[in-house]
């Protein structure tokens, strides 16, 4: 069993014991875990977990009686109970700590941290108020035209969202990214671009030059690879227009599944799910690193991934595709 | 049943449990009814990809770090030790909005760099101020450019959990033997050309992929098949059990926070239209598989899955295996394969065009 689970397993069986003898006992466990801020932050999170079954109602209702515990979980909120964090990074925000290394496993801390929101909420616009809600409760709608474009559009914005921002480079990493951009501009406006070197890339260039100007005035940093967009369609039309035989093709897409979507895998922004290519990949990660998951799990999880990239598979057609039942049979008997 | 002794919950119980309860849903799979596609013809097949985005310096400096990160040296931090910006960190991460489950916003073992996200503004800032093993409660205000539109400018409550961290101690630029470790190129100039052609390489890859997706997306348009909803629920609900469920369940999620993560995929727009697509691609395939008479032998089944498997590291003798583990495995292997071969059937007879190229 892993610590957390262990951990876990030791808090939530402290929280059952102390239930036991409390019945209103939610809101005040909910004091407990803020009493254990207040009081313990120092201690290791296997010996708040464990002595949390002896001391837990007892702290819990030295919170109430001081209110501490209703304060911060039921709303009136003292600026107080939530420690003014100035991070390295060097932005100061709203952050308390939770029991140490366990916040996420118990019950009763995730609901502490969401009946929280009902208060925070009711800063938010009333504008802002009425779409949360509405995306949070009803079945969103507006996705009539959801294609391949429209996922692939989605999936760049959730992925570009859900990423650190830029690196601090150093100023001649800075310039030498910008040099490249230009040297390819001249690659581009020249028409000598080693792949797909047409009259509507240099088309393209040229309109592009008064963007350049503006990327120059905002920093190295933020210029255009101008040409790239058009130097990588052209690699791929040259890639898929080899593809004559199904053999080629798939070598072209097993190779496009493994270099692209696989590596956004983790990085999509919360509230967003359009890449389910992404989701299937996040599985076959965790799998082929699970030392407990068997040859076929492994294998499965892989192909299933490199499907769902590269040919939009789901699970019940799939599973009950009915075409070629005797061409899967055969292939089931290859093997036994 | 009769007979039986009784044990645990009453059977009253058990039904109970079985209408409430996810894992019992996913241990016991039901298999719907699927409507009939009209076979599409693949006459005249041709798409066109649209033009990308050119890359920015942005993307090179970005790409850089990463580089210089990977190929630098590395420290796990202890239990207690403090944490520092630039430091790789194992978080588990849960958001609630409005007193709800945040959709999507579980992130259990998730590795990341301790930077600053533009997106989720103060997260990072607030986890960096913590040690290892603490757990913490961050409120977040999300920009009014949030990819997810129905959560712009909302305020999200995080649960955050610090289970390692790395510290990071990247590549020098200015050290002497800079540019042997890195292995780029022998110049400042030398590795970003690296760099930009490695970028460009990807962005190709996108394209062939989208440029499938876009004949896939033809295909079903063809085949003129409609969807129920009641389907998409089933899609959705297979998709977040495979997905999700296991880990709320292995973190101690109870019943209620399941439906609750449950629900909130089943209401999520974009979810719910990429599977219905994808369930018309599915049924638009399976018809063209009759139409075409495709026979493939079981020796060019096998191929697929090698082409498949090899990028990701999978060799021909893991397949085998695979296979052989059982004869459900390799029926669900034949399953992926066939379908797979027909994709790529169908791939071949379109004309694929490359806006820009």
């Amino acid at each position: 069993m892993s610590l957390f689970s262990s951990i876990r397993n030791r808090v939530s069986s402290a929280v059952n014991t102390v239930r036991q003898y409390q019945p209103t006992v939610s809101r005040v466990i909910s004091g407990a875990t803020t009493a254990k801020k207040v009081f313990d932050q120092t201690r290791s999170a296997f010996e708040s977990a464990s002595t949390l079954a002896q001391r837990g109602y007892r702290v819990a209702s030295q919170a109430v009686r001081d209110n501490r515990a209703l304060s911060v979980f039921n709303g009136g909120r003292p600026p107080s109970a939530f420690q003014r964090l100035t991070g390295p990074l060097g932005v100061v925000t709203n952050a308390a700590k939770t029991i140490r290394g366990v916040g996420t496993a118990v019950g009763d801390i995730r609901n502490a941290i969401r009946t929280g929101s009902r208060q925070d909420i009711s800063t938010a616009a009333q504008s802002t108020l009425g779409t949360i809600r509405s995306g949070l409760s009803t079945v969103q709608s507006g996705f009539q035209a959801w294609g391949a474009r429209q996922a692939y559009n989605t999936y760049r914005a959730a992925t570009n969202a859900f990423r650190s921002a830029a690196p601090a480079v150093a100023s001649n990493v800075a310039e030498a990214a910008a040099r490249a951009a230009t040297r390819t501009a001249h690659m581009a406006a020249s028409g000598a671009t080693a792949l797909g070197s047409t009259a509507r890339q240099v088309a393209r260039a040229g309109a592009r030059e008064a963007a350049e100007a503006a990327a120059r005035a905002a920093g190295p940093l933020a210029r255009a690879v101008t040409g790239s967009g058009s130097r990588a369609a052209a690699r791929a039309a040259i890639s898929a227009g080899s593809n004559a035989a199904v053999r080629a093709a798939t070598s072209t897409a097993a190779r496009a599944t493994a270099s692209t979507v696989g590596r956004a895998a983790a990085r999509f922004a919360p509230g967003v799910n359009i890449a389910m290519a992404a989701v299937d990949t996040g599985i076959a990660v965790a799998t082929l690193a699970d030392p407990r998951a068997s040859t076929g799990r492994k294998v499965t999880s892989v192909i299933t991934a490199a499907g769902s990239i590269a040919a939009a598979t789901n699970i019940p057609v799939v599973s009950q595709i009915g075409a070629g039942v005797s061409l899967v049979s055969s292939f089931v008997g290859s093997f036994f | 049943m009769a007979g039986k002794k009784k044990k645990g919950p009453s059977p009253n119980g058990v039904d109970r449990l079985l209408k409430i309860s996810p894992m019992a849903e996913a241990l016991t799979p039901k298999d719907i009814p699927l409507p009939k596609a009209k076979a599409p013809s693949l006459e005249g097949l041709e798409v066109t990809v649209p033009a990308p985005d050119d890359l920015t310096a942005e993307d090179l400096a970005r790409r850089f770090h990463e580089k210089t990160r990977s190929a630098g040296t590395s420290r796990d931090r202890a239990e207690g030790e403090a944490l520092a910006a630039g430091d790789d960190v194992l978080l588990n991460l849960i958001g609630y909005v409005d007193g709800k489950l945040m959709p999507f916003s579980t992130r259990f073992r998730w590795w990341t760099e301790l930077a600053p996200m533009p997106a989720l503004p103060g997260l990072m800032e607030a986890v960096a101020a913590g040690e290892v093993g603490d757990s913490l409660e961050v409120m977040v205000t999300l920009p009014a450019t949030y990819p997810a539109e129905p959560f712009r400018g909302a305020p999200v409550r995080f649960a955050v959990d610090v289970l390692a961290a790395r510290e990071v101690k990247p590549l020098d630029p200015s050290a002497k033997d800079f540019f042997p470790k890195l292995g780029l190129g022998d110049s400042m100039d030398a590795v970003m050309d690296t760099i930009r052609e490695e970028l460009e390489e990807e962005l190709a890859d996108e394209l062939v992929v989208l440029g499938r997706e876009l004949v896939l997306d033809e295909l079903a348009r063809r085949s003129g098949v409609e969807v129920p909803s009641a389907l998409v629920d089933e899609e959705v609900r297979r998709r977040w059990m495979r997905a999700e469920l296991p880990l709320l369940v292995e973190h101690g999620f109870t019943v209620e926070e399941q439906n609750e993560a449950r629900d909130a995929w089943l209401r999520d727009g974009a979810t719910r239209a990429e599977c219905e697509r994808r369930l018309k691609i599915g049924l638009a395939v399976a018809a063209m598989i009759d139409a075409e008479k495709l026979a493939p032998t079981p020796e060019e089944l096998k191929e697929t899955l090698e082409i498949y498997g090899e990028p990701w590291g999978l060799t021909p003798a893991d397949i085998e295996k695979a296979a052989k583990e059982s004869k459900k495995s390799a029926t669900g292997l034949g399953q992926l394969a066939l379908y797979l071969y027909a994709v790529d059937y169908a791939v071949t007879k379109a004309k694929l065009h490359f806006e820009g190229a």
